[in-house]
């Protein structure tokens, strides 16, 4: 059997995005693919996959990437789908807990990743609103073009902040252990 | 260029990737290794042991070997300075086990 569901969860909301799939697959929902907010699920045992989410580090190179999903392939991960720089991956649970991440140093070298596509979005989003802002031919009204080019960096921005709260409170833990 | 004494308190990651590249391994054999090292109790996920093995690289505590063509599962091996972070570290854990131990001789052990 097969479950679609539509449910939008923004880019600094992983943690939450992964908590919701593991409940998926307890009920035994597996997931399948991922389309944008579209999520179609496979039924199959319950509890039996453990899924986690991972942003791409764009600093790594062709051959460091395949170097990456090789080590991830002989440890037992599958990779379930991919969304633009997010990848979706699950593990048997029988082989143990699963996670990409196993200390504080890298959990927070996530995060940053996060952060950085944050602001490089922000930077592209506001290069085209300025640009929208300044055409005089453009004739959508100056409130909407304020609001244009306020609003999503904006909401960008307050994301930028949490995810660094988040790195915050993991800097705290890791300076009393790892 | 020796690494100073303060930068050496390598996390329990790093510490035993090199304790375990002392011949070489690929990543999962690593894993496997730190695994059985510790008892079960260290268990490194892929993107915590991937991103420590770009960092070593980079500082030259480890170097990789030539790659398996068909594979892509490259071996990594210590370096003299590896060697050297390492025993430096060693000698560290040392000092703490031992002024731990002579500090609570005595106090109950639950």
């Amino acid at each position: 059997m097969i479950k679609t569901v539509v449910k939008p969860f923004m880019i600094w909301q992983h943690l939450e995005e992964e908590a919701w799939l593991n409940e998926m697959a307890q009920q035994g929902w597996n997931l399948k693919e991922v389309i944008l907010f579209w999520y179609r699920f496979e039924q199959g045992q319950p509890g039996e996959y453990i899924y986690r989410l991972e942003i791409q580090d764009l600093e790594r190179s062709k051959q460091e990437r395949q170097e990456y999903e090789q080590l991830l392939l002989d440890s037992g991960v599958e990779k379930v789908d991919k969304v633009y720089l997010w990848t979706y991956y699950r593990r048997k649970a029988s082989l143990g807990d699963f996670t990409i991440f196993s200390d504080i140093d890298s959990t927070i070298t996530h995060f940053k990743r996060i952060q950085k596509f944050l602001l490089a979005f922000i930077a592209v989003i506001a290069f085209f609103n300025l640009l929208d802002f300044f055409d005089p031919i453009t004739d959508i009204g100056m409130l909407i073009k304020v609001i244009n080019l306020l609003l999503v960096p904006g909401i960008l921005l307050w994301a930028y902040v949490k995810v660094g709260d988040s790195i915050k409170k993991l800097t705290q833990e890791r300076s009393i252990h790892e | 260029m020796a690494e100073k004494p303060t930068e050496i308190a390598l996390t329990e990651g790093v510490y035993y990737i090199l304790l375990s590249l002392g011949e070489p391994r690929h990543g999962y054999g690593i894993m496997q290794n730190v695994e059985t090292l510790s008892s079960g109790r260290v268990r490194l996920a892929a993107g915590t042991l991937y991103g420590a093995l770009t960092t070593l690289l980079e500082r030259e505590w480890i170097r990789a070997l030539e790659e398996e063509p068909e594979t892509r599962r490259k071996d990594y091996e210590i370096t003299p300075k590896g060697r050297a972070v390492l025993l430096g570290e060693i000698t560290r854990l040392k000092e703490l086990y031992e002024n731990g131990l002579k500090v609570t001789e005595g106090w109950q052990h639950d």
